[in-house]
């Protein structure tokens, strides 16, 4: 995945290890971030996303390998580097203390947006996130997804060219998760390059035109969501729920219609290029399904089979 | 390009970027001036109460050599104790929960403003802050006749070198505190007791010999000599030893802040 030396990469990360103490929060790894893409992090709880995104934001020591960040260095160019993106945080960090508009006021000021270039910048934004009727509240009585999304246009208020978003929809309701995706492809329209952490597999497909997936510190799979899916899974999947009796006798002779089964507590998945010839056989053999349910896989499939189901802490 | 375990590397600070946290504040402030203005009273109510009610029947008290009017004894220390005052309350009281709580900092350390700035800005607005109540505390002090000699013109700079010195040592509060019941600690063992017995209410001559070098070694015994010299014009060589004393613990302290609230920040 790493690209040549004079590519158009606009992160390169080399070995790059964060450590806390003990803790091998982030373990040499590689990647590449291309101008203009959208690039994603998926992994579970405690695998490194934002560790990695903090650093990529200037915001935290790398312990040893190297980083580059729109051809900067993180540890000598801080302030240039910050100029130059957007950052949209795991956790909210609004200023309580002033309203809407007044947030995103004093955040061009730290950006060093002349005031005349700011003003309708700032109008702009508050409509972009749908927040017009909230320019004047403070923030503390808006809903989750109004800070979420305050939050967003925080982060666009320096017209970044790389933004980092880490679980930009986590706690949004649908309609929140569709405007904010909606506006994050207008952004990447413009040429803005997007990094993204994210648990929703939906969003990942349909945001991302990269992504890797992290696991205990490590990359542990990159491509474009359309790869993996080919790479680590079937086409389809058949998701099938038994009683205890048929869950046996399918046991005996599943093996030859499908390339993987999976044994869940309530349910079959069975990873077949064709989900109703699978089915069409299992009926033929006289089992008897109580549900039957034919899907074409998605990275959804794709990250539990690589990351494994268990939680593990 | 860094490598393997890079030195720390940290960007100067800068004025301007500081500046930003001030106007920050003074944008802040404008939804809770009340509060902003509270905390000035207190001083006032003090010098109502005990320096013009209890002084009454105090008469004088021994200074510099002959006897001083009570409430014009008092007055300088509760002078000192507006700074104070400011200090504490934009030097740790808001900083502390912008840093735990807020995560303020947090945000504001994703834009070009570094940790140094955030620092330094918090340390100049609480400076700002008591000196707003040290030039109001002083109007209050002309109004009831309690400046006795043209020295106190430099009483206003003085009340700088107050507030400088000790929001610094706020600051440093704010970067070694975490738990919320910090705040009760440093308010009933700190705050508090250099209130009430840093020369403000009675001389340090009334201390037992071993304690008063300790007095005396507080921030507020020379914040209060030196604003208690002004204002009544007994000006002499350790007048300015009380200076250099603030001074140094400005300059001192204002480093130890940077550092312990940049601990504070870098994970
Ligand atoms: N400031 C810190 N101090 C100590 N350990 C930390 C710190 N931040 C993160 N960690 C640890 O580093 C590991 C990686 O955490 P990180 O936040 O990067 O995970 P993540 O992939 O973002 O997880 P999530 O999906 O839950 O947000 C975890 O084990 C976490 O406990
Ligand atoms: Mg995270």
């Amino acid at each position: 995945m790493s690209s040549p030396p004079g590519s158009d990469a606009l992160i390169e990360a080399r070995s790059l290890t964060k450590r806390f103490d003990q803790l091998m929060a982030v373990d040499s790894v590689d990647f590449d971030v291309r101008r203009g893409e959208a690039f994603g992090f998926l992994g579970p709880n405690g695998a490194g996303k934002t560790s990695t995104m903090r650093m990529i934001g200037c915001t935290s020591p790398l312990t040893a390998g190297s980083l580059r960040v729109i051809g900067m260095d993180p540890v000598t160019q801080s302030s240039e580097i910050k100029a130059r993106i957007g950052v949209v945080p795991q956790m909210d960090n609004l200023d309580i203390e002033l309203t809407v508009r007044e947030n995103l006021e004093m955040y061009a000021r730290y950006f060093d947006v002349p005031r005349d270039i700011a003003g309708p910048r700032i109008d702009e934004l508050i409509e972009f996130v749908q927040l017009t009727e909230k320019a004047k509240s403070k923030v503390e009585p808006l809903s989750g997804g109004m800070k979420r999304r305050l939050t967003i246009a925080r982060a666009l208020v320096n017209e970044p060219e790389l933004l980092l978003l880490d679980e930009p929809t986590t706690g949004l309701d649908p309609q929140a998760r569709h405007l904010v995706w909606d506006r994050l492809y207008r952004l990447k329209q413009r040429g803005v390059t997007l990094v993204i952490t994210t648990h929703y597999m939906d969003e990942a497909e349909q945001l991302c035109d990269r992504l890797v997936v992290m696991d205990n510190a490590k990359i542990v799979t990159e491509g474009s969501p359309r790869d993996l899916i080919a790479r680590h899974s079937t086409r389809e999947v058949l998701e099938l729920r038994l009683s205890d009796d048929e869950r046996g006798r399918l046991k005996e002779w599943v093996d030859g219609i499908s390339d993987r089964v999976e044994w869940l507590p309530d349910r079959v998945l069975l990873y077949t290029s064709s989900g109703d010839e699978a089915l069409a056989t299992i009926h033929e053999r006289g089992i008897e399904t109580e549900t039957a349910l034919v899907r074409r896989a998605s990275l959804e499939d794709v990250f539990l089979t690589i990351t494994g189901r268990s939680l593990v802490e | 390009m860094a490598t393997m375990s890079p030195a720390p590397v940290y960007p100067r600070p800068s004025y301007q970027r500081a500046v930003k946290l001030v106007r920050r504040n003074a944008l802040a402030y404008k939804h809770y001036w009340i509060a902003f203005i509270s905390g000035f009273f207190e001083p006032v109510f003090y010098l109502l109460a005990v320096g013009f009610g209890v002084g009454q029947y105090v008469g004088g008290v021994p200074y510099a050599g002959g006897t001083l009017e009570y409430a014009s004894f008092l007055a300088p220390g509760m002078l000192a104790a507006s700074t104070l005052n400011g200090a504490v309350f934009d030097g740790f009281f808001s900083p502390f929960f912008k840093l735990n709580w807020l995560k303020t900092y947090d945000g504001i350390i994703t834009t070009p403003v570094n940790i140094p700035d955030i620092a330094i800005g918090e340390m100049m607005w609480a400076l700002i802050r008591s000196t707003i109540y040290g030039a109001g505390f002083l109007i209050v002090m002309l109004a009831f006749g309690l400046v006795h000699s043209p020295w106190a013109l430099l009483a206003l700079p003085a009340v700088m070198v107050s507030g400088g010195a000790l929001s610094a040592g706020a600051m440093i509060l704010t970067g070694i505190t975490k738990e919320i019941s910090s705040l009760e600690k440093v308010m009933t063992l700190i705050v508090f007791p250099l209130f009430l017995f840093s020369g403000t209410f009675f001389p340090v001559s009334q201390y037992p010999d071993l304690l008063r070098p300790i007095v005396q070694a507080t921030p507020l015994f020379h914040s209060s000599s030196l604003l208690r010299a002004l204002t009544t014009g007994e000006v002499g060589t350790q007048t300015l030893w009380h200076v250099v004393y603030l001074v140094a613990m400005f300059v001192v302290a204002s480093a130890i802040a940077i550092r312990l609230i940049r601990r504070r920040l870098v994970s």
